[in-house]
């Protein structure tokens, strides 16, 4: 089949909104330098505070797949979740329970093509390799903007920007001086319940996290983008800055991207790989640089995880193998609202209550996951977030037993989310050691081995407060065996503010 | 201008970089250390014209030209519509039912 027409894609977008009830449109405020549409949708089955994900696709013109990839990533969930039947990505499947839990607990986001005008130009006897978009801004020689260099991250930096337009990596007269990024930061704005975005462009099979400016480094929060001391030290090698990244936030990018990165080897066996978004190259103005910097700016917004997927080995891959690289990222995306899917949100929407989840998440990324035995237990929640989706949908006895457990968690902050002095006491551990019984009666053999664990755990913290308890665990574990092998060598890595650069050969 | 998909070879991660300054077509996320070549590891993908080449190899990089323009190029002149991307989202699923009711 050959690559489909820009009325193709925006037709198939109206197609999915008007054939299932679960797709709605999303109406952006702005049209395309040229005055076409841009569309947007949303996918979801439900109300309440959910997490969101977007996915863009479409950004780059000439890097044709991707706005098919989630067009038909579109259709095929939302008829899956309609049939309610699974989803099959060559030997990698996915239940029609898990469709169904994906669509009932996330609110997934859509803009299938960022830049329709350049996609035109690029099908129809314009340039076949146009890279940006189509402004023609005045007193400019030549036109087009990047609009993955136009968003509004370090944009006046320079680093890996050009302010000549003639050349494919031009920023814009100004950031966000183009509509199509415009929609973009208008999505990000206006759905606060965004958890992650992934940027879909193509070509190097990569999975990209950020920064893209400079190295990584979770040690000094004072080198941070924001800093104007540093203005000229960043993202040129061996200046010393490195670019700020929590520990908890790189760690929580590097699990995400790499469970993409597998769900994408499970089809067919190609490995992507997952790394930082600088690699070799330093940019600036990315749209995953800018999603994730939100959080330091608006510090009251949830956090955006940020990612470029860069699919296939070329731009415009033959008819065979563009089917084989949207069936395969397709899979990624799956993983990527697997992770995402909070069991506490779906958990809330089902019983009808609020628990302090902006509070308890900020205690996971600022504390939790800077100790060993808190990502140890991070991965351990994760590894069952199925399960226990599918648990407190099905079973009386597990959603109560869940409640108790956040109930109990509750009591550690405040009402405005701060950590409350509250101590773990000996009734807390009464009621999380029989909420994780109830629990355990109902899981899995792993799930099963891993609350026998949290329940031996759970027993020697009495007295301590929260942010002590995930201390005293590693220091028990550590005390016990030396040489613990509990955090894996990826998480050490991430601890020490180490990307991992590998070396592609 | 002819151009060609190429695969650039740097000496080094800085020489790699300094590509920044010629403002070629060259795609960031293809940089890449590859040690089959020990005398220039670093490589990177673009496309470029003819000028551009020699510009490249006069400056001391060595420049693997791979195919034109053209040969890459397959959405230009020959694109699909609507019907044609339903009939075949439809087959899809189809498929997708059927293996499901077997299962």
């Amino acid at each position: 089949m050959p690559y489909f027409s820009v009325d193709a894609i925006n037709l198939a977008i109206d197609h999915i909104v008007d054939r299932y009830p679960i797709a709605d449109a999303i109406s952006l405020p702005e049209v395309s330098v040229e005055g076409r549409a841009i569309k947007a949708m949303k996918i979801a089955n439900g109300a309440g505070v959910r997490t969101g994900v977007l996915f863009l696709g479409g950004t780059h013109a000439r890097e044709l797949i991707n706005p098919e990839t989630v067009v038909r990533f579109a259709f095929r969930l939302c008829d899956a979740y309609t049939s309610n039947t699974g989803l099959t990505f060559g030997p990698k499947s996915y239940t029609p329970s898990a469709i169904q839990m994906i669509v009932n607990g996330l609110d997934i986001f859509l803009l299938p093509m960022v830049n329709p005008d350049g996609r035109n130009f690029c099908l129809t006897g314009g340039d076949p390799m146009w890279r940006k978009n189509r402004s023609n801004h005045s007193g400019l020689p030549c036109r087009g903007v990047d609009l993955n260099r136009n968003f509004d991250f370090l944009w006046s930096s320079g680093i890996g920007t050009s302010s000549d337009s003639c050349t494919e990596i031009f920023k814009g007269p100004g950031a966000f001086s183009e509509p199509e990024t415009r929609n973009v930061r208008w999505m990000i704005d206006n759905f606060p319940n965004l958890a992650c975005l992934v940027d879909i462009h193509s070509y190097s099979e990569l999975v990209l996290y950020p920064w893209g400016d400079d190295d990584n480094q979770t040690t000094d929060p004072n080198q941070n983008f924001q800093n104007q001391a540093f203005d000229g030290a960043r993202g040129v090698p061996n200046s010393g800055y490195r670019e700020y990244i929590p520990a908890g936030d790189l760690h929580e990018h590097v699990v995400m991207a790499e469970r993409v990165r597998d769900g994408i080897a499970a089809v067919r066996g190609r490995v992507y790989t997952a790394e930082q978004g600088i690699s070799l190259y330093p940019t600036t103005g990315t749209a995953q640089d800018y999603a994730y910097s939100r959080s330091f700016i608006d510090t009251g917004r949830r956090r955006i995880l940020g990612f470029t997927l860069e699919t296939a080995r070329e731009f415009q891959p033959p008819d065979a193998e563009k089917d084989n690289v949207i069936t395969e990222v397709s899979a990624g995306l799956m993983e990527c609202l697997l992770e995402t899917l909070c069991p506490a949100e779906v958990l809330q929407s089902l019983i009808d209550t609020i628990f302090p989840l902006p509070a308890l998440r900020r205690f996971r990324d600022q504390y939790m996951l800077t100790t060993e035995a808190g990502v140890r237990y991070e991965r351990m929640f994760r590894a069952h977030s199925l399960e226990l989706v599918k648990l407190a949908e099905k079973s009386k006895a597990a959603r109560g037993a869940g409640s108790t457990l956040l109930r109990v968690a509750s009591q550690f902050f405040t009402d405005q989310g701060d950590l409350s002095p509250h101590k773990i006491a000996s009734e807390d551990i009464v009621h999380v050691a029989n909420a994780l019984a109830v629990v355990r009666k109902e899981a899995g053999s792993k799930l099963k081995a891993d609350i026998d664990i949290a329940l031996k755990d759970v027993k020697k913290l009495e007295g301590e407060s929260l942010r002590a308890a995930f201390k005293s665990l590693g220091k028990q574990e550590v005390d016990a065996k030396p040489k613990s092998s509990a955090v894996s060598a990826r998480s050490k890595r991430a601890k020490r503010g180490v990307a991992p650069r590998k070396t592609r050969t | 201008m002819d151009r060609y998909f190429v695969v650039i070879f740097a000496r080094d991660a800085a020489a790699l970089r300094a590509l920044q300054r010629f403002e070629l077509d060259v795609f960031p996320q293809t940089a890449k250390r590859a040690d089959a070549d020990k005398e220039y590891p670093y490589s990177i993908d673009g496309l470029l014209s003819v000028p551009e080449i020699e510009k490249v190899v006069k400056e001391g990089y060595r420049v693997l030209i791979e195919d034109p323009l053209e040969k890459r190029a397959r959405g230009a002149g020959n694109v699909a519509e609507f019907p044609q991307w339903l009939q075949q989202m439809e087959d899809i699923v189809s498929r997708e039912r059927r293996a499901s009711r077997k299962k």
